[in-house]
């Protein structure tokens, strides 16, 4: 029975009794070793004297979860003449900083390609998070980094272990550099290490959620991409890299507190060319766009028939008009009695959702008697720069609070739809300057956005822009910067087009967030009391001859934990 | 509500006992006395705040004349329960983002407290709340009346409320016609 079939694959596995597996030529043997992985590969070494030494021809080693630093190192060692290695993956759990210590420095001599090592976490504590809080020292000493003077690729994922890098020595043939969830111990320099003396070919570098990183001066002839990411404690940024052509930041600044002592960000970006917009994230946009809706029904026990409620006085009686579904709710209780007539054109906060006829809104707001207003919420769908442009004189003179403006734009969210051209012929909002507004936030769901070449905005603390077209002769940096907007606190920037340059110099301006900036290619900040300084964007240049990115903070002050990008909450 | 009222009595007599001047009595219309601690009532009324910082607080019982009793207690009763009460996130609401007015909506028991009084204790606590400067109490009262009021027509209003429309009819169009931007989905 087994003889017919038997003898086939007997004989096509084994026809003479040759060893021809060991007859084949080194190489070819490695060829096969590759596809064994490492371990079994060293196993080999146990098949005879022809196999003794094959495996450590091997040009790419991979260690998963596996043996301790030490043998590590006794694998990289054992060959006598070493080959250069191509590739070496190393994961491990939990280790400390011995672990790779042991191997480094000779992986430092072999490796000619790639260096991969990530340390995984420990078990999984009973928060499912192993994130390691700041602050919170890791025993054990550093990770002695050596210089890779051959390697290509460096990769470290550590756990937060320390890390030194090499005080001297060149990575003459380095090109792409990841380090994530690091923690660099001073006095090693990153920038020092990746900048072009050290670093000649390096052309990508990424830096995530790292701590420890206080400054980072980058200088590099070559580096073509950056990446920086939730970089704890970084005070100090400085990047002159003229070819860069993409760069991803997205890291936060703060301080610790007030007592901290005065930062100044000084960012700039001049020669930055076109760039390509790349959502990061979307941002959560402004506006309320679900109408709340009333409970079906909810009666008062009807009392003795009296009317307690037009009895209250005025003032009551506009903490209850306030908290009814906008002005029109309101506006609608003037037909319950002549008592009623008035007392909503008292209102101190206006909101107008999705209001039908926008002319009424300029009307209702320049109502006579109309005192001062604290806020005015407007939500339209789909409308054009005339709308706004209708009554935000009028609100300019009357708010002495908070404006909030959010354009919807029907059918999508998504404004990579609009087109320049169509955008452009529509017009832009004028924006009047608000003299004694304190907050403006405006989402214009990208219709064109002309800012006041005049006026000083003196009371305003906060100012978002969201979804903005910029357009007309004065840019932003003007109008924000300390001379116009003298108590600005916080600016926000995002999704928004048609902004080339921003130069911000501003003596009040505590928090900054930029993100998603089409076109932005000159970026300076100088704020000498900024905490908290915000980006998230990429540029992407199409024309690799041109760009320069020059990014300088040199007096950002200490650093807490980042915020998130929005799509994590 | 009689149970609550009990308990808040209990809480006070024992705390009028462990730190006598740590509260201070008031004296409703109707001439009933009640304690409430010093701390509460300055930091919720500005009134009481500035009668405690001025002096001219009674150690027999301050008039408020123009608070009944039943409404008294109840004022009594929020700032107990206030100072009890953990204060939540939901206290500061996170949809506006101005600093101006932050809208502050009711907690879940300042919600219970104020749905299980009648019609006229809302009003007299509304009242009382105003004639105080608490700010807070009014805010949770005015929020309710505005509850009742949310969704209902015009005459649905002036039923829950016992409003007598003195308009004449010509008057009604007139306005009608005005404010057409606000009754379009009528």
């Amino acid at each position: 029975m087994a003889h017919s079939g038997g003898e086939l694959t007997a004989k096509s596995a084994k026809p003479s009794g040759e060893d021809r597996l060991s007859a084949l030529p080194d190489d070819v043997l490695v060829l096969i070793l590759l596809s064994l992985g490492t371990r079994e590969a060293i196993r080999t070494s146990g098949i005879s004297r022809r196999w003794r030494r094959v495996w450590a021809l091997l040009p790419e080693l991979r260690f998963h979860l596996a043996p301790g630093g030490a043998v590590i190192r006794g694998i990289l060692e054992a060959p006598e003449e070493a080959a250069p290695l191509r590739w070496i993956s190393v994961t491990t759990q939990g280790a400390g900083p011995e672990s790779a210590a042991a191997w480094l420095p000779v992986a430092a001599r072999r490796v000619s390609g790639e260096l991969v090592y990530h340390n995984m976490p420990p078990a999984m504590n009973e928060h499912g998070d192993v994130d390691k809080d700041d602050d919170e020292p890791v025993g054990g000493g550093d990770l002695q980094l050596p210089c890779f003077e051959k390697a290509t690729t460096i990769a470290l994922n550590i756990d937060f272990l320390g890390l030194a890098l090499p005080p001297q020595g060149i990575f003459a043939r380095l090109t792409e550099l990841c380090l994530r969830r690091v923690r660099f111990h001073s006095p090693s320099e990153l920038g020092s290490v990746v900048s072009s003396p050290r670093c000649p070919c390096l052309k990508k570098l990424e830096v995530s959620n790292s701590r420890g990183l206080q400054n980072l001066s980058i200088h590099s002839e070559s580096l073509l991409q950056l990446k920086l990411l939730d970089l704890h404690h970084l005070l100090h940024l400085a990047i002159v890299t003229p070819i860069l052509q993409e760069l991803g930041v997205g890291s936060c600044i703060r301080a610790h507190g007030p007592s901290e002592p005065v930062a100044i960000a000084n960012i700039s970006a001049p020669q930055l060319a076109e760039s390509k917009f790349f959502p990061i994230s979307m941002a959560q946009t402004g506006g309320e766009i679900a109408a709340k809706r009333p409970k079906p029904s909810d009666d008062g026990d009807g009392g003795a028939g009296e009317d307690r409620l037009s009895a209250l006085p005025d003032d009551v009686l506009i903490l209850i008009l306030l908290r009814l579904d906008g002005v029109a709710a309101a506006a609608r209780t003037s037909i319950l009695s002549r008592r009623w007539r008035r007392v909503w054109t008292l209102l101190p906060e206006l909101r107008f959702d999705l209001v039908p006829d926008d002319h009424r809104i300029r009307e209702i707001l320049d109502a006579p008697e109309a005192p001062e207003l604290r806020s005015i919420s407007i939500t339209t769908e789909g409308a054009g720069p005339d709308s706004a442009s209708g009554w935000l004189p009028v609100a300019a003179r009357r708010l002495i609070g908070g404006l909030a403006y959010s354009n919807m734009v029907p059918g999508n969210d998504d404004e990579e739809e609009v087109e320049e051209g169509e955008a452009g012929a529509r017009g832009e909002v004028q924006l009047p300057c608000f003299e004694k507004a304190t907050v403006i936030v405006l989402d214009l769901g990208l219709l064109g956005l002309a800012l006041p070449s005049a006026g000083v905005f003196a009371r305003i603390t906060k100012l978002y822009l969201s979804r903005v077209w910029f357009r007309g002769q004065c840019d932003l940096g003007n109008v924000v910067s300390s001379p116009r907007c003298p108590c600005l606190q916080r600016l926000k920037v995002s999704e928004s087009r048609g902004m080339r340059n921003l130069s911000i110099h501003s003596e009040s301006l505590l928090r900054i967030k930029l993100e998603n900036l089409h076109l932005l290619r000159q970026l300076t900040i100088v704020a000498p009391k900024l905490l908290k300084l915000c980006m998230d964007f990429n540029f992407i240049d199409d024309d690799p001859s041109e760009p320069v990115a020059n990014i300088s903070a040199p007096q950002l002050l200490a650093t807490s934990p980042p915020l998130r990008l929005p799509s994590h909450r | 509500m009689e149970v609550d009222k009990g308990k808040g009595e209990a809480e006070e007599t024992r705390k009028v006992a462990e730190a006598d001047r740590d509260t201070v009595t008031l004296k409703s219309s109707d001439g009933k006395l009640f304690e409430v601690s010093k701390e509460a009532a300055a930091r919720l009324s500005t009134v009481l705040a500035g009668m405690i910082a001025g002096g001219s607080i009674d150690d027999n019982g301050t008039d408020l004349k123009q608070i009944g009793s039943e409404a008294l207690e109840n004022v009594v009763d929020y700032c107990n329960k206030h100072a009890n009460s953990i204060p939540s996130a939901a206290l500061i609401s996170s949809s506006i983002s101005f600093n101006t007015a932050p809208f502050k909506e009711p907690e879940e028991w300042e919600r219970k407290f104020v749905d299980r009084l009648s019609h006229d204790a809302l009003f007299d606590l509304v009242e009382a709340a105003n004639f105080l400067g608490m700010e807070r109490l009014l805010d949770v009262t005015c929020h309710k009346i505005s509850e009742m009021m949310k969704g209902k027509s015009p005459d649905q209003i002036r039923e829950v409320f016992n409003i007598k429309n003195d308009y004449t009819k010509e008057e009604l169009e007139e306005i009608r016609q005005e404010l057409a931007w606000a009754f379009y989905d009528d």
